[in-house]
C-alpha cells in the first residue's frame, strides 16, 4: 500500500484535492513526484487511488492521506452529485407527453472507475453535463425498449424503466456505476404543460 | 443574478410552477433551458403563468426580466441547497451505505430514505421562511413568536443536517436582526448572539460572486464589540469559521466564543475556562492552541492543545500563563510553521516559536503596542507596530532590530495599521488608518516612505480584490455622515503610482458608532479590527469591523 492517514494540512499549497466547481462529478489525476504528497478527501466525495505497484485504496473516511509511494493515480468522485433528475421531452418520443426519471448513480466496481477513468490521461474531469447527456440518451432507449405505458401502475413502471436502465448503463461508458431508478414522472401530469396548450 | 431578498421571496413561487412542461421534471432553468430534458423554457409562457397564477403582492416590484431571472436563480438554489443536505444526510447514512456495497445488496431503499428525508427538510424550511415573510408582513409579537418557534422546531429536529447555507438561504435577515434586539434588549445575551448569528448566515447566504463593483452592501450590526477574532477552517469542511469573543463591555454578557457565521453557536472545547480563543495552524507539533482565561476580569491566559496545557520557556523559565491582551500570527522566520504573536503589556510583546511540545518566547520591548501588521519584503517577513504613545516602528523579529518608520501619531490607541502589496512589487506597503486619515507608508531604498492618502476619520484599510479582476483594490471605511466605504484602485498616471476613487458606498447601521480604542486596562474591551476576507467562499471578500462596543459585518452584493 502507498497511502497513510496524515495529519491536517492548513496551507492549500502542500495538498492536492479535486476542483471545487459545482459542475465536476468525477476528477482524476495521476501524482508525480514532484508535487505535494497529501491530499484531501472531503465528506462528499470518495478517492480511489492506484498505487505504483497496481495495488487500489479506496479512501471512503474524509481527511488528509499522505501518498509516500508515487506516482500514483488517483480519482475523485463527489457522491452527492449522483443524484440526478434526467429527462426526456415529448419532442424527442414517439407520444404526446414527455418522460423524467430521478436517478441515483452509485459507484460499484472499483476497478472500472479506475480501468475507466484514471487511465484516460494524467488529468481530467467528468462533469455533471457529460453524465445527463449520457443518461438522458439511455432513459430514452430505455423508454422506447419498455414500450412504457402512463396509465400502468407506477411501481412497475419504475421497476421496469429500472432493470433496462441498467442493462443500458453496463453497455456505456457509466458501466462503473450502478443506478437506482427512485421515481418516473410525466409532463401532462405538470400544470404547466395543460397551461401551454392552452 | 438578482439580490438575496428577491430569491428567498420567488423560493416561495416556486412550487406552484413546479414542473417543466415538455419532461414534467421539477423546473430548474440553466441557460433558458431545462436542466433535466435541455428544452427551451419560453420567458413569455413563465411570465403568463406567473401572472395568471399569482396575486400580484407575490411578485409586485419585479418586472419580467427580474421575474425570469429571480426564478432561474432560486431553481439553482434550491438546487445547490438540495445537494447540500444530500451530501449532509448521505454522511450521516455513510455506513449504512457502506454496508450495503459490501454485501452487494439494493441500494433502492436506502436512497429513497435520503430523498424522503430531503423532501421532508426542503418542505419544513419553505414553512419556516412563508412565516417569517408573514411575521414581517404582519409586525406582531405573536406572528414574531409563531416564525421564531418553526425555525427552532426546524433547527431542533433537521439541524445536523441543515449546513449555514441552506439555513441563509431560508432565513430573512431582517427577521433574524429583529429577534436578535428582541433579546438584545431584553438582556439575553446569549440568545441574542445566536440570533445575529443567524442573522449573518442569512445575509451571506445566498453568496454573490464578484461581477464588476458591488452594487449594494449588506451589513449586519452586532452591539457588541470584538476582543478577538479570527477565520480558520478549524472543522476541516473546507468552509472557513469565524471565531469570535465578544468584549465584555455590556454589563452580564458572557460568552466564552462564538461561531458567529455558523449561526452564532457557542464554541467552547474546555471546562472551566470564562473565555476561549483558538488559532488554528500548523504551529509545529500542534494544529490548534486554545488560549484559556479563567475568568473575563484577569488577562492571564493558558495555552492549550490537545487537553493540556503548554509550557512556554521565556529566559529560561518556564510559565504556563501569559498575559495577553491581543493575539496574532504569522509565519515570521519563514520556517514552514507559524509563530504566535503575543502582546502582553507592561511594554512587552512575546513571539512564540514551537520547539518540541513547548513554545520558546522571544521578547520585543518596545513598549505598549496597539495595532501590528507582518509585511512581508521579498522572501522575509517583517513586523511593524503602532505603539500606544504614537510610533510606527519597523522590527526584524530575528535579531529584534527596531527602525522607526514615524513618530507623532495622535489618538494612536485607535489605530489600526494592515499591509498588502497593491502596486504589485513584491514589497507589501503598510496601511495606518487614524482619526486623520489614512497613510500609505511604500517600501523604497530599504525603508518605508510614506503620505495620507485619505482624509478624514478612517476605521480601517486593507487591500484585496472586490470587483474579482484578480487585481487588488484598497478598501477603505470612514466615519462622517455615517459610515462610507470607499473603492480605491491603483493606476499608472503622469509617470506614477496614482490612486483613483472608484466607488463608494453608505453603509448603514443601526445602533450609533464610535472608533474602538486598544486598552490595557480592560483586558477584555472592544478592540479596533478591520479584516476582509472572502469566508463565504464566493470569491468576494466579508469586511468584518471592530468598533466600540459594535461589530459590523459587510457583505458585498453584486446584483
Amino acid at each position: 500500500m502507498c497511502i497513510e492517514r496524515s495529519r491536517p494540512q492548513f496551507d492549500k499549497k502542500k495538498y492536492i484535492e479535486a476542483p471545487q466547481e459545482p459542475d465536476v462529478v468525477i476528477y482524476y489525476r495521476e501524482i508525480g513526484r514532484k508535487e505535494p504528497d497529501i491530499i484531501r478527501v472531503y465528506e462528499y466525495e470518495e478517492a480511489y487511488v492506484v498505487c505504483p505497484t497496481g495495488e487500489t485504496k479506496v479512501l471512503a473516511e474524509p481527511g488528509f492521506y499522505r501518498i509516500y509511494s508515487r506516482p500514483a493515480r488517483v480519482t475523485w468522485v463527489r457522491l452527492s452529485k449522483l443524484t440526478l433528475t434526467v429527462g426526456v421531452p415529448s419532442t424527442n418520443l414517439p407520444f404526446r407527453y414527455g418522460v423524467h426519471a430521478d436517478i441515483v448513480l452509485f459507484p460499484k466496481n472499483v476497478q472500472m472507475i479506475v480501468i475507466g477513468v484514471a487511465k484516460m490521461a494524467r488529468e481530467g474531469v467528468i462533469t455533471i453535463d457529460l453524465i445527463k447527456e449520457e443518461l438522458r440518451r439511455i432513459l430514452r432507449d430505455a423508454v422506447l425498449n419498455v414500450k412504457l405505458d402512463p396509465n400502468k401502475p407506477r411501481k412497475e413502471i419504475i421497476s421496469r424503466i429500472h432493470e433496462e436502465i441498467n442493462t443500458l448503463l453496463k453497455r456505456s461508458w457509466l458501466s462503473m456505476f450502478v443506478c437506482d431508478v427512485q421515481g418516473i414522472g410525466f409532463s401532462h401530469e405538470c400544470e404547466l404543460a395543460k397551461f401551454l396548450e392552452g | 443574478m438578482v439580490g438575496g431578498t428577491d430569491i428567498k421571496r420567488t423560493l416561495l413561487l416556486l412550487h406552484t410552477l413546479n414542473c417543466c412542461p415538455f419532461c414534467g421534471a421539477p423546473l430548474k432553468i440553466v441557460d433558458g433551458k431545462c436542466d433535466a430534458c435541455g428544452s427551451v423554457i419560453d420567458r413569455n409562457l413563465i411570465i403568463s403563468y406567473v401572472k395568471a397564477k399569482l396575486s400580484q403582492d407575490m411578485y409586485e416590484g419585479l418586472d419580467e426580466v427580474r421575474i425570469m431571472d429571480s426564478i432561474a436563480e432560486a431553481s439553482y438554489r434550491l438546487s445547490l441547497a438540495s445537494e447540500y443536505l444530500r451530501s449532509r444526510i448521505i454522511m450521516s447514512m455513510r455506513e449504512r451505505i457502506d454496508e450495503l456495497r459490501r454485501e452487494e445488496k439494493e441500494i433502492h431503499p436506502v436512497f429513497e430514505e435520503i430523498s424522503r428525508r430531503e423532501r421532508e427538510i426542503l418542505e419544513r424550511l419553505e414553512s419556516v421562511l412563508n412565516k417569517q415573510q408573514e411575521a414581517l408582513r404582519i409586525r406582531t409579537v405573536d406572528a414574531l413568536e409563531r416564525a421564531y418557534n418553526e425555525l427552532l422546531a426546524a433547527l431542533k429536529q433537521y439541524g445536523r443536517n441543515i449546513p449555514p447555507e441552506v439555513l441563509g438561504l431560508y432565513t430573512l435577515p431582517d427577521f433574524a436582526l429583529e429577534i436578535a434586539d428582541k433579546y438584545h434588549k431584553a438582556n439575553d445575551y446569549n440568545n441574542a448572539v445566536r440570533w445575529y448569528g443567524f442573522a449573518v448566515v442569512a445575509t451571506m447566504y445566498p453568496e454573490s460572486p464578484p461581477k464588476g463593483l458591488p452594487k449594494r452592501m449588506s451589513v449586519v450590526h452586532i452591539p457588541y464589540g470584538i476582543t478577538h477574532i479570527g477565520i480558520f477552517d478549524g472543522d476541516f469542511d473546507g468552509k472557513p469559521e469565524v471565531f469570535y469573543v465578544p468584549s465584555m463591555g455590556v454589563a452580564g454578557l458572557k460568552i466564552p466564543c462564538v461561531v458567529i457565521n455558523e449561526g452564532g453557536v457557542n464554541w467552547n472545547p474546555l471546562n472551566g475556562y470564562g473565555v476561549v480563543f483558538p488559532i488554528f495552524g500548523n504551529l509545529g507539533k500542534y494544529s490548534v492552541v486554545i488560549f484559556a482565561w479563567e475568568s473575563s476580569r484577569l488577562p492571564d491566559a493558558k495555552l492549550i492543545s490537545m487537553g493540556k496545557e503548554i509550557r512556554i520557556i521565556r529566559d529560561s523559565e518556564t510559565q504556563y500563563t501569559l498575559p495577553t491582551y491581543a493575539i496574532s500570527y504569522a509565519d515570521i522566520d519563514n520556517d514552514g510553521h507559524i509563530e504566535l504573536i503575543v502582546l502582553t503589556g507592561r511594554g512587552k510583546t512575546l513571539i512564540l516559536d514551537s520547539k518540541d511540545d513547548h513554545f520558546v518566547a522571544k521578547v520585543i520591548s518596545v513598549g505598549n503596542i496597539s495595532s501590528i501588521a507582518t509585511p512581508k519584503l521579498g522572501d522575509v517577513v517583517r513586523f511593524v507596530a503602532m505603539t500606544m504613545d504614537g510610533r510606527l516602528l519597523m522590527i526584524d523579529p530575528i535579531t529584534r532590530d527596531v527602525s522607526p518608520i514615524e513618530f507623532g501619531f495622535r489618538n494612536a490607541d485607535s489605530v489600526i495599521i494592515s499591509s498588502g502589496d497593491l502596486d504589485k512589487d513584491g514589497f507589501d506597503e503598510i496601511y495606518v488608518s487614524t482619526m486623520d486619515g489614512g497613510y500609505r507608508y511604500v517600501f523604497k531604498n530599504g525603508g518605508y516612505q510614506g503620505s495620507k492618502i485619505v482624509d478624514g476619520d478612517v476605521l480601517g484599510m486593507q487591500v484585496v480584490d472586490i470587483n474579482g479582476d484578480k487585481e487588488d483594490e484598497l478598501i477603505v471605511l470612514k466615519r462622517g455622515r455615517g459610515l462610507i466605504l470607499e473603492i480605491y484602485s491603483l493606476r499608472r498616471a503622469l509617470g506614477v503610482n496614482v490612486l483613483e476613487k472608484i466607488a463608494s458606498y453608505q453603509i448603514g447601521t443601526t445602533y450609533d458608532v464610535a472608533r474602538a480604542k486598544m486598552s490595557y486596562e480592560a483586558p477584555f474591551g472592544s478592540r479596533p479590527i478591520f479584516i476582509c476576507e472572502d469566508i463565504d467562499l464566493d470569491g468576494a471578500p466579508e469586511i468584518l469591523v471592530g468598533l466600540e462596543k459594535s461589530f459590523l459585518i459587510i457583505d458585498p452584493k453584486y446584483a
